[in-house]
């Protein structure tokens, strides 16, 4: 359903028939005020006696206009265009309203030019009958209400019932501002700029918080999402007025990442991936950082989970760091120390205080990097010694193994025997890579499985 | 519910019940009305209490030979154009000064572009002038030539400030429209 329309059908349409609920008092006020101008309607020196004379030459004469149109034939002189209306009576009946007899007696001229000399014709100056509204619907209640002065028509003329008003003067309350930004990332920091005219007093309301007083305040939204902004202004004479604007905030991404360590390059330097746990991100810049924290020229990347290739410009990085932009380009950044290289930490040999080897036979005591094995006696470590050399003696200084293989460990056999269970002695010696040398005692306690 | 004649009957008696009868029977629709012509609902409750009393201190004036309730909305128009002479009186009226008729690229509208209440929201800040104008024409069906009369203007005023109040409440709409649509 979605036919176009032009504006006024689309007013028409939503307008037309809408209900609204009067608030509480509304008819006991309209009670009183209808019993006292009931009362009061005889009073000729009233204000509301003009007031509803007044209205009711408007309330005909509107009827009549509604009913006749304005392209009937002029006929009246001084009668702008409208046909007056024949009608079976005109004023009311005397006996209920004093109000038309004393028009005459008052010389209002208000009331005269209610009475054009086209209503001549029914014989009363001062009829204030249906058919001499007709040429001022408007103007009359206008006369009747407004007092001394309406702009732009020139009939001046002071009404007794602006004496009895007393209504005081008000300026008329405007009620505006303006917010220094509508949208933005969280958090947002809003200036508001009241630009009311005519107002004493200001009150906002964010949202359902507690309303804040003050010309220009500023608030700082951290939710995101679409907030609205009532300021309700205060004017003279118990005037209100009310103007929302509805600040929108934007969500921001959480950037982070994980730096896992990957196996050292050839030449036993540290590579790095990089892990991305970011939320809320559509996009992703990653760049190295040197040790003051400035950008370093050379590897940047946009993908998600990059790979950190190490080249001496890498080397010289200390931070990584990512930045991690959502659709609205708001962005958050995280940055990561990259761990320190590993020459740091001590290389270092680890090897067993017991073994037990296997019963079936020598087997060479061969084993494969990284695997650990009970029955080889041989060290544990993480990086391979440049040079290396095992020996193992007996307790009575026997040699009974040798190796300059660090892969190759003692098997428990000598001379193809078992050799006997018990404690021996153990000396590993080498070099490191970085040309360090070591050397390292211990002992080894071998076990036979057979318990021999 | 009584019918609308006896109801009548009653009130011009000065029946007080039949006085509430009328009032809870079309005062929410009179509210309608009188809110198209006000900046804020307290303004257009006064013209509604205004335009009340007036009905019940004239309703034996009520002919008949039409609507009751187009009776009652011509006096709660008529109420609000009072009001907006009692309002006009004190500022200066630049809102209703002659200006040459504007052009305005005219935009059409789908019947769920917008809420009812949203539409009054947008006519209550209109300012004054325009929504007189805009009201009195388009709602009150009206010509410009009676709302000069009405509103103590030249015709032409009328005319080109009918043109600025639509401009100024499709240009407003449009902003609104287009808010909603990138809200997320």
């Amino acid at each position: 359903m979605n036919e176009r329309m032009n504006i006024e059908e689309l007013v028409r349409s939503k307008l037309e028939g809408q209900e609204i609920a009067p608030s509480r008092g509304t008819w006991s006020r309209i009670l009183r005020r209808v019993r006292r101008g009931q009362f009061m309607r005889f009073d000729p020196g009233r204000f509301n006696v003009y007031y509803a004379a007044g209205i009711l030459v408007a309330g005909a004469g509107l009827i009549a206009l509604i009913q006749t149109g304005p392209r009937e034939a002029q006929t009246e002189e001084g009668s702008p265009g409208r046909t007056p209306v024949p009608r079976e009576h005109t004023a009311p009946p005397p006996a209920e309203s004093g109000i038309i007899q004393v028009q005459p007696d008052t010389g209002d001229p208000s009331l005269r030019e209610v009475a054009p000399p086209a209503a001549a014709e029914e014989g009363k100056p001062a009829a204030v009958s249906p058919e001499a509204t007709e040429e001022a619907p408007g103007a009359t209640p206008g006369n009747g209400t407004t007092g001394a002065k309406q702009p732009g028509i020139g009939r001046e003329q002071a009404l007794p019932e602006d004496a009895d008003r007393k209504e005081p003067v008000h300026n008329t309350l405007v009620a505006f501002f303006t917010p220094s930004v509508t949208s933005g990332c969280a958090p947002l920091t809003v200036q508001f700029f009241n630009q009311s005219v005519n107002h004493l007093s200001v009150t906002w309301r964010v949202g359902t918080a507690t309303p804040v007083t003050g010309e220009n305040p500023e608030h700082t939204f951290t939710t995101p999402g679409r907030h609205h902004v009532t300021m309700t202004a205060m004017g003279e004479g118990g005037q209100t007025a009310s103007f929302s604007q509805v600040i929108e905030v934007y969500p921001v991404p959480t950037a982070d990442f994980i730096i896992e360590e990957g196996l050292p390059d050839s030449e036993g330097q540290p590579t790095y991936s990089l892990i991305n746990c970011s939320t809320g991100a559509g996009s992703y810049q990653w760049n190295l950082l040197g040790e003051d924290k400035t950008e370093l020229k050379g590897w940047s990347s946009d993908a998600f989970n990059p790979d950190l290739p190490v080249t001496p410009s890498e080397r010289q990085a200390s931070h990584i760091r990512l930045v991690a932009v959502n659709e609205y380009g708001c962005s958050q950044t995280a940055v990561r120390e990259l761990p320190g290289p590993p020459d740091a930490g001590v290389p270092e040999l680890i090897f067993p205080t017991a073994f037990s080897p296997s019963t079936t036979g020598p087997a060479g005591g061969l084993y494969s990097p990284h695997e650990k094995r009970n029955d080889v006696f041989h060290p544990l470590f993480d990086t391979e010694p440049l040079e290396y050399r095992l020996r193992i003696y007996s307790r009575r200084g026997v040699l009974v193994f040798e190796s300059m293989d660090i892969y190759r460990g003692w098997d428990g056999y000598y001379l193809q025997e078992r050799a006997a269970a018990g404690v021996y002695v153990w000396m590993a010696e080498g070099t490191w890579q970085s040309g360090e040398e070591f050397r390292m005692q211990g002992d080894v306690t071998l076990i036979w499985s057979d318990g021999r | 519910m009584t019918g609308d004649k006896e109801i009548i009957a009653g009130c011009i008696k000065g029946r007080q019940a039949a006085q509430r009868q009328l009032f809870e029977k079309y005062s929410r629709l009179l509210l309608g009305i009188c809110s198209r012509y006000a900046q804020d609902l307290e303004e257009a409750e006064d013209i509604l209490q205004e335009g009340f009393v007036k009905i019940f201190l004239n309703i034996k004036d009520f002919k008949g030979d039409g609507s009751l309730m187009a009776w009652m909305r011509r006096i709660m128009v008529n109420t609000a154009i009072t009001n907006y002479h009692k309002m006009r009186k004190h500022r200066y009226h630049d809102d209703l000064e002659e200006v040459s008729e504007l052009k305005f690229e005219d935009h059409t509208w789908g019947e769920a572009d917008f809420t009812g209440e949203e539409l009054l929201k947008v006519i209550r800040q209109m300012p004054e002038g325009y929504r007189l104008v805009f009201g009195l024409y388009a709602m009150e069906g009206f010509k410009h030539r009676e709302i000069a009369e009405i509103l103590d203007i030249d015709e032409n005023t009328s005319k080109s400030q009918y043109s600025r109040a639509r401009r100024w409440l499709q240009e407003r709409l449009i902003k609104l429209k287009e808010g909603e649509d990138t809200s997320r």
